[in-house]
């Protein structure tokens, strides 16, 4: 019990982190980030000894989703303060973003009218690539599938993107 | 992180948006609620949580509920032996398909009939209205499980035993966790020999002198501190290395912005 409860906090140690930011990303509330990190982590606990080291982050990104997924549906009495707080956050930024400021209005704004014509298997997708910096081994651990099933996934879902987002570019040259 | 995309690719540009760099954020040793989870968890109070279905089984599944614990302490899902009085399952159907809930009971000597005709009651399993009859069952992991069901032979049926009287050092053991939790909470950091000590006393106050009190360390400098883990069913009060968080050591968590 010791034993496992040591090599459980380095654990810890070393993923909250990165999965509280995974949960920021997300919520954009630093108090519901921690609760959906408190849930993950209970999880994690409960489950230490058939979390896959080699992709442990990812394992811990699918149960942040299904988690996540699980509260809307069952907790569709709290989505009205859900919602309330996200729109708050929405409109009074409450963690840092990083690199935005290099993108152009245009930029921007071609690539989140491309990011939002694609589904939202893809969306997630990307939001794990991009934001979260999983790799084909965590993507797998995440939607329970093998690490070429996720590439092929990938790079299914960067050729829509890189289509819708060229045509979102075509588009705003021929408007102006 | 995610900076090596090819800023002409759009998804290069979608990583330049919204990011949140762990780096930006307050290290987990010094995020309280990071804190506050590990040594709840390393204790053995774990917060209220629902474990979801594998995507798999989701479709044949309901939801799993998470239940509010209104005048019952917190709920969880269950994983730990029956023969640990600290939590009782509540299941939503006869069968292990469909909503559990698990229940940590605040008080002590709880009845897992009645905790789970409470959770009933709330309508967190499937919705308000009269509490079914229920059953109590004991899991092969020796959890403490409650069905709706008129007879106890749906035990027999799902491979479980009936649940018997529970034993008389339940009401012992849920006092002693809530003791050297809140004892430890206290102190912010307990040095390992004074750890024992303070185990040592409530164990023999409380009927509980066979238990052990294991403590097989190290101490590493940044695990200092001793925390208490419980296995009832091994009769055990395990001492587990955690950071200091006393006053003069911890910052208070939040984000960087």
């Amino acid at each position: 019990m010791a034993g496992s409860s040591e090599e459980f906090t380095l654990f810890f140690e070393t993923y909250e982190r990165r999965l509280r930011a995974f949960s920021l990303r997300r919520s954009r509330d630093p108090g519901l980030a921690d609760e959906l990190v408190a849930k993950v982590m209970t999880i994690a606990w409960r489950k230490f000894d058939r979390i896959p080291m080699d992709s442990a982050f990812g394992w811990l990104c699918g149960v942040a989703l299904r988690v996540a997924a699980n509260d809307d549906r069952g907790h569709r009495r709290r989505q009205a303060i859900i919602d309330r707080l996200t729109a708050e956050a929405e409109t009074r930024p409450l963690v840092a973003y990083l690199g935005d400021q290099h993108l152009l209005p245009e930029q921007r704004q071609a690539v989140v009218g491309a990011f939002v014509r694609l589904s939202a298997d893809d969306q997630e997708l990307l939001r794990l690539v991009a934001w979260d910096g999983l790799d084909d081994r965590e993507l797998a651990a995440v939607f329970e599938i093998s690490p070429a099933a996720a590439r092929k996934r990938l790079s299914r879902a960067r050729a829509r993107f890189r289509h819708l987002h060229a045509g979102a570019v075509l588009a705003r040259g021929a408007e102006q | 992180m995610t900076t090596d995309h090819d800023p002409v690719d759009p998804l290069g540009l979608f990583a330049a948006m919204n990011q949140v760099d762990p780096a930006v954020l307050t290290p987990t040793d010094r995020h309280r609620p990071a804190q506050d989870l590990l040594f709840r968890l390393l204790s053995g109070d774990e917060p209220p949580v629902a474990i979801p279905r594998p995507r798999l089984r989701r479709a044949l599944a309901i939801t799993v509920a998470v239940v509010a614990g209104a005048g019952l302490g917190s709920a969880w899902i269950v994983s730990r032996p029956a023969t640990n009085p600290l939590d009782v399952a509540c299941y939503g159907q006869p069968g292990f398909e469909g909503e559990v809930a698990g229940v940590a009971p605040s008080g002590t000597g709880a009845d897992p009939i009645a905790v789970c005709s409470e959770v009933w009651r709330t309508g967190a399993l499937a919705g308000r209205g009269p509490v079914p009859d229920l059953v109590g069952c004991v899991t092969t992991k020796g959890t403490a499980a409650v069905f709706p069901a008129e007879s106890p032979d749906l035990c027999d049926t799902l491979g479980l035993e009936r649940l018997g009287v529970s034993p008389a050092t339940d009401d012992a053991v849920v006092t002693l966790r809530d003791e050297l939790t809140a004892t430890f909470l206290a102190s912010g950091c307990l040095a390992p020999d004074d750890a024992v000590a303070r185990a040592r006393a409530p164990l023999e106050q409380r009927g509980l002198g066979e238990w052990r009190i294991d403590n097989p360390g190290p101490y590493p400098p940044e695990r200092p501190c001793a925390s208490f883990s419980f296995d009832a069913a091994g009769r055990a009060v395990a001492l587990v290395p955690f950071p200091d968080r006393s006053p003069s050591t911890t910052t208070t968590g939040g984000t960087t912005p």
